[in-house]
């Protein structure tokens, strides 16, 4: 009975464990859509403008989400704001900027832009994985490090 | 005469096997949580993004119409195209598959010879029901917040947009197929500086 229940309570532990750090994982998703929806939003207001422009409200309007639901960064290895815009129809060709903040951020690549409708800006959202959840799972050899969340939202140029 | 019953060393523990036995049965309870779990978080953040995107071909729809120097039905069929747009170059679990499949019945909302380019008969008043995939225009009193889509012409600060679809799409987790509905009104203010398309709650009104 012994060996049995030390073989089955971690088994158990674990499916626990999966089952809480999952569900905060996609309740994190939620958030950080959510945040990529008030960067687009922000983004689109601004109008055609060059990147430079772009960066400093965009990221404002996605930090002050991230941090109200304490999500707080403090490297450019944390979290990532892409912003990339069509200004040129049609369609088919990209005209447009794009740019990353922070800068030194790095760790995905921009998606595609030819989904992008003209006259349109993408804001893409990128969380490290570890600022949104605990590593509940890493004493079972699950490793959460490196990776991360990623939200879209495309709005339409509205100002 | 005292009677002493032993059990032979060589035979089983009763329980043995109960641990394992018990764990089996937990196991099943536990996996039909996870599974809802993940579900329900998973259909959590199809809402949020279906959502969104509703709200973004909405702002378009009624952006492009409320610059349009004319209304007409050129250029409302060219707005119910920026609209249609949005949704259909969308994605779900990383697939463009699913909202492309909206793009017919979308397209199909758009009656040139209607009023507003509405359909004629969509199922019922358009807006009161998310049964159908519709990009509807209407004229729109920000006083009021009332929308009527058979009431045209709709002065450039009166001009709507709403845009409602239904998303089917395969849950990764258990593979069954889930059914999302969104709906987001925007309109275009014209007295706001600069121009801007707003979402707005609305109410509907047919004749």
């Amino acid at each position: 009975m012994s060996i049995e229940l030390l073989v089955a309570v971690p088994i158990l532990m674990l499916c626990v464990v999966a089952i809480v750090q999952f569900g905060l994982e996609l309740a994190g998703a939620v958030i950080i859509h959510q945040s990529a929806v008030l960067g687009a939003g922000r983004c689109s207001t601004i109008g055609r403008v060059i990147w430079s422009d772009l960066d400093d409200s965009t990221a404002a309007a996605v930090q002050l989400q991230l941090t109200a639901v304490n999500i707080t960064f403090t490297a450019a290895t944390d979290v990532q704001v892409i912003v990339q815009e069509r200004v040129f129809d049609p369609a088919t060709s990209y005209t447009g900027s794009s740019g990353t903040w922070p800068s030194g951020a790095t760790f995905a690549a921009a998606p595609a832009a030819s989904t992008i409708p003209a006259d349109s800006v993408r804001v893409t959202v990128n969380v490290r994985l570890t600022k949104v959840i605990p590593d509940l799972l890493s004493g079972f050899g699950f490793n959460i490090t490196g990776d991360y969340i990623t939200a879209s939202v495309i709005r339409p140029y509205n100002g | 005469m005292r009677i002493q019953l032993t059990i032979p060393s060589s035979s089983p523990d009763p329980r043995s096997g109960v641990a394992t036995l018990w764990m089996l049965l937990v196991s099943l309870v536990f996996v039909a949580c996870m599974q809802y779990v993940l579900e329900t978080g998973w259909m959590m953040v199809v809402r949020a993004q279906a959502q969104a995107v509703a709200e973004s071909a909405a702002l378009a729809g009624a952006r492009s119409w409320g610059t349009a120097a004319t209304d007409n039905a050129a250029n409302r069929t060219t707005a119910k195209t920026r609209a249609t747009d949005f949704v259909v170059n969308s994605a779900v679990n990383g697939l463009t598959t699913e909202y492309a499949n909206l793009l017919m019945s979308l397209q199909n909302s758009d009656n040139a010879g209607g009023t507003n380019n509405n359909p004629a008969s969509p199922g019922g008043c358009p807006g009161t029901s998310v049964s159908s995939n519709l990009v509807i225009f209407a004229d729109f009193d920000p006083a009021t917040r009332v929308f009527s889509p058979y009431v045209s012409p709709a002065s450039a600060g009166r001009r709507a947009c709403m845009v409602q679809f239904q998303l089917t799409a395969v849950s990764p987790i258990t593979q069954v197929s889930r059914t999302f509905q969104a709906r987001a009104a925007a309109y275009w203010d014209s007295a706001a500086a600069p121009n801007r398309s707003r979402l707005v709650s609305v109410t509907v009104s047919c004749p």
